[in-house]
């Protein structure tokens, strides 16, 4: 009894510290992101456009700002349904060869360079209309974005206990019923970090955005088929120039891009309760 | 359990709605101060044209674009975004861009396949200049004294010890240690190793043969484990911060803003010098005659040509960076814009309040390359 | 047609568009590298060499930087991300729960050129004087650390991208962990197990998404490509040690890729690097389902 008592001490010790030292790094970017970003951030901020490298204008980062919550939200709308629906259905179809072969290639898309979905989307979408556009970019997002969210769907789905699954189907409803209402409300918790995670995820992208949307400097939104910006494209872009007018506002994008995130994460958990089983 | 189906549902459509009215607000708001813009200059041509490639362009053009942009009150709107010369390039030659922006000029090739589509102007619009650094904890920044020859040795991997004979030959006066070289180098295709590698091959027979010079080369103190591959010049500068006793080359205004020792270098005429206004310009003054016509193939002249210049005050390691447009455009604001633009670029925006630290202006002999070469714009 | 079938249908259509884009990106990859195997045929992955001027590519060192830094990666991660997610499940007092899930979620988000200036300037020097160099120093002759240590290298890489992928490992394990029914842990405390007896069993019971965790990271670390290059060395030799300065494959994407195009070759050899680590993938994804079904077997 003591023996194991004392394991028990040992082994959640352990966890701990090793929890801990796995959110050390964490607390440590966010940390100086926000000493050296949050001093620039103001409203101007947010609205301005982008300065030059020297000068007086302390300039902004609207543009970079509408555009990343267009592409977002493009993603969000093409890639989180398609990529809802297929977790979905690799969880609750998951005898069948389609649900196979399509877990195992999306386990694989993760690997992919984004950038290559970049030049993907930039074969498909902005070489046949000859102009770099926001639609490419939100597609090529929307393309990283499925595999995250259909494999922590996926997981959220099976994750519910399977008697449950017997009582909700032993109600007599339809399919479309029993999965998006009754066992929906039992997965919201998984689903929600998984559309939150995937949401995250494409937030931060640069890569796939490089040869899509090509970037604005004094344009916020010309049209789904005009070049736009983004947050994260617009940090690669200045945090490795000399200038620094130009860190300083890569510091401040990252901070806001951080705190719009986390604002979202907070209110939609906070409406979104903890289901107790 | 409870059966409570919305709440999920309803977090999706209103982060959505969220997003999607944050949008609109800020576009409709944005709408309207171009509307004014506009209207209170009714008659002149507006619009926007894009164009992409070198990065080290990037800052240049970002400070002339947004000064036109303030100049002419939004009227003019020219989107120029860093995707690397090559890439610039491909694009603008798929048809995607109005403009590209390139550290070397286009290859034979493509200059030829471009000429006989409807013609091609490419002219150089800023001058940069690549400086060697280093990491000696003992000798001052300035005060360490190399050649072209010896340079390229270090990065042959030939001359692997800071006290080698030939280093303490030209530096009788500095105490050089027993230490070996890191030799610091881009990892990364660059323009920048492209004009560097010109000049190691055009002062070493040796380096010609066995590297020869592209935006990326097969390094060969690499294979002896003395190189360091960074990415992009701010990786070549940490890399060089980061290791005592190396040796790399970057930009000019990466060595100053962050704070690395430079070397100065021998140029043809024997002189010891660093890069600054007057050794850029001698250099550059030195060469107009051998430059060509802006609807002409620089590819054999830059940079194998140019690096090296002659002159007294020459600095030998300068570098052009061009602007590549098509002669025939279909849509005339285009051509108008990139016209006026350009022409307002290669005459106020050399002045020396438009051009950015680490940048060096064109003699007004080189800017008039550009615009003779504007003239042939035209519409189909 | 019953409504069941037509939400089947539906869900079918959506999971073949799915595998289509993937099928679709494999099949532009195939056909965008096909030169350069036609040209050097296997030579392109068994050789070790990167010289544009004279258009020779082998991709050789990618690889194996690829494979090392991944799996390293992944290694160190499996017991953060585990801990992580139990800790913050079961230890942590309630109100900190989702503080802690927010912020390791948020984690995410953070643009990876940031991820990379942190490496570059914070984590590797950190690393390179208080773990490489010592390791170094009285382990050296361990063929692993012989390398003298510079900051930037394979295990630096390796490093960073563990840091990066627990988030991703840890949120999925968390989800599943938190959603074992109660009755089950207090079935299990009902007998008189320790709580670190009913973790070890609620672990097993999340074994699945454990390994979907661990998948997705793996894939993760393979793919991440501007973070990576920034602080794996970038030196085409092969590796022979941990301290090695590398490349991974899509860190020679991003270092080549903006000027690749002005050659005939290196499109096809950066395209063809990215179709090999498609081809790891679905050797390991085979490998793994093995593995899983051996493991679920078992319990």
């Amino acid at each position: 009894m003591n023996k194991r008592k004392i394991i028990e001490k040992l082994m959640l010790g352990v966890i701990s510290t090793l929890a801990v030292i796995s959110a050390i790094p964490i607390f440590a970017i966010m940390f100086n992101v926000y000493a050296e970003g949050l001093k620039h951030v103001n409203l101007s901020f947010l609205i301005d456009l982008p300065p030059p490298p020297v000068g007086d204008r302390v300039g902004g980062i609207g543009p970079a700002l509408v555009g990343t919550f267009t592409l977002v939200s493009l993603a969000m709308v093409i890639g989180g349904a398609i990529g809802f629906f297929t977790g979905l259905y690799l969880s609750e179809f998951s005898h069948t060869k389609l649900s196979q072969y399509t877990q195992m290639f999306l386990q694989i898309m993760v690997e992919f360079p984004t950038i290559i979905i970049g030049l993907f989307a930039y074969t498909i979408l902005v070489a046949p209309i000859k102009r770099f556009n926001a639609l490419a970019g939100g597609f090529a997002l929307s393309i990283v974005i499925i595999p995250y969210i259909a494999l922590n769907v996926r997981e959220a789905y099976k994750s519910i206990p399977y008697t449950l699954k017997e009582a909700a189907f032993s109600l007599g409803v339809s399919a479309p019923v029993a999965y998006l209402r009754i066992l929906l409300s039992t997965a919201r918790r998984g689903v929600l970090t998984a559309l939150l995670i995937g949401m995250a995820k494409v937030a931060g992208e640069t890569a796939p955005l490089l040869f899509t949307i090509l970037g604005t400097t004094f344009t916020y939104f010309g049209g789904l088929d005009q070049p736009i910006n983004a947050i994260p494209l617009l940090i690669y872009n200045f945090a490795l120039s000399p200038y620094e007018r130009w860190h300083q506002v890569a510091w401040g994008a990252a901070a806001v891009l951080l705190t719009i995130i986390l604002l979202i994460f907070i209110v939609s958990r906070l409406i979104v309760k903890e289901v107790k089983l | 359990m409870g059966i409570s189906k919305k709440p999920l549902i309803i977090v999706i459509v209103a982060i959505v709605a969220v997003l999607a009215s944050a949008s609109m607000i800020a576009m409709s708001l944005i709408q309207s101060t171009m509307t004014q813009a506009t209207t209170t200059k009714p008659p002149e041509i507006s619009g926007i044209v894009n164009g992409a490639g070198a990065t080290f362009l990037n800052p240049q053009m970002q400070a002339w674009a947004s000064k036109y942009y303030e100049l002419t009150k939004g009227r003019i709107q020219v989107n120029y975004q860093s995707i690397g010369s090559g890439a610039g390039q491909a694009k603008f030659r798929e048809g995607v861009l109005d403009f590209a922006g390139s550290d070397p000029p286009l290859k034979a090739d493509i200059y030829q396949e471009f000429k006989e589509k409807g013609g091609i102007i490419q002219f150089p619009i800023i001058i940069g200049t690549i400086v060697i650094v280093h990491n000696l904890p003992n000798v001052e920044s300035g005060k360490l004294k190399l050649t072209g020859e010896i340079v390229a040795k270090i990065y042959l991997g030939e001359i692997m010890y800071w006290d080698d004979p030939r280093i303490k030959e030209l530096n009788p006066e500095l105490d050089l240690p027993h230490e070996k070289i890191i030799a610091v180098h881009r990892s990364d295709g660059s323009g920048t190793t492209r004009v560097f590698t010109a000049y190691l091959a055009k002062v070493s027979e040796e380096w010609k043969n066995k590297v020869g010079s592209d935006f990326t080369v097969s390094w060969p103190v690499d294979q002896l484990g003395n190189g360091v591959g960074g990415k992009g010049n701010e990786g070549v500068a940490a890399a060089v911060k980061q290791n005592p006793y190396s040796i790399g080359y970057v930009e000019t205004a990466y060595a100053y803003e962050v704070g690395l020792k430079t070397a100065l270098i021998r140029n043809r005429d024997g002189n010891y010098v660093l890069p600054t206004r007057e050794t850029v310009e001698s250099a550059a003054k030195a060469l107009v005659q051998i430059l060509p016509r802006a609807d002409e193939d620089w590819s054999n002249v830059f940079p194998d040509e140019t690096v090296d210049a002659p002159g007294r005050e020459s600095y030998p390691i300068t570098s052009y960076s061009f602007i590549i447009l098509r002669q025939v455009y279909d849509d005339p604001v285009k051509v108008a814009i990139l016209k006026e633009f350009f022409h307002w670029v290669l005459t106020e925006g050399q002045k020396d309040e438009n051009v950015v630290r680490g940048y060096e202006p064109l003699p007004p002999e080189v800017a008039k390359i550009g615009l003779d070469g504007l003239e042939l714009l035209r519409t189909a | 047609m019953s409504s069941g079938k037509i939400f089947y249908n539906t869900l079918t259509f959506l999971v073949f568009i799915s595998l289509f884009i993937v099928i679709a990106v494999v099949i532009s990859l195939s056909v965008t590298s096909y030169p350069i195997f036609l040209r050097d045929g296997l030579f392109f992955i068994s050789k070790s060499v990167w010289n544009p001027v004279k258009e020779e590519y082998g991709i050789l060192p990618a690889l194996l930087g690829t494979l090392i830094t991944s799996t390293l990666a992944v290694g160190l991660a499996t017991p953060l991300a585990i801990s992580l997610a139990v800790f913050s499940a079961e230890i942590v007092p309630p109100r900190f729960r989702a503080l802690i899930n927010n912020i390791s979620d948020l984690m995410a988000s953070l643009p990876s050129v940031i991820y990379g200036l942190w490496g570059l300037f914070i984590l590797a020097p950190i690393l390179n004087e208080y773990i490489m160099i010592p390791l170094h120093r009285y382990l050296g002759f361990i063929p692993l650390f012989s390398t003298k240590p510079v900051p930037t290298n394979l295990f630096t890489a390796s490093v960073l991208l563990a840091i990066m992928i627990v988030p991703f490992a840890s949120s999925i394990i968390r989800e599943a962990y938190s959603a074992i029914p109660y009755y089950l842990k207090e079935a299990a405390y009902s007998i008189g197990l320790t709580r670190w007896e009913v973790i070890k069993i609620a672990i097993g019971y999340v074994k699945s998404a454990i390994f979907a965790g661990l998948f997705l990271a793996l894939g993760r670390a393979m793919g991440e490509t501007v973070a990576v290059a920034m602080v794996v060395g970038n030196i085409f030799n092969l590796p022979k040690s941990l301290f090695d300065m590398g490349y991974t494959i899509p860190s020679l994407i991003a270092n080549q890729f903006p000027n690749a195009e002005a050659y005939n070759y290196m499109v096809p050899a950066l395209y063809g690097g990215a179709l090999m680590l498609f081809l790891i993938g679905l050797v390991i994804n085979f490998f793994g389902l093995y593995l899983i079904k051996k493991v679920m077997i078992k319990s």
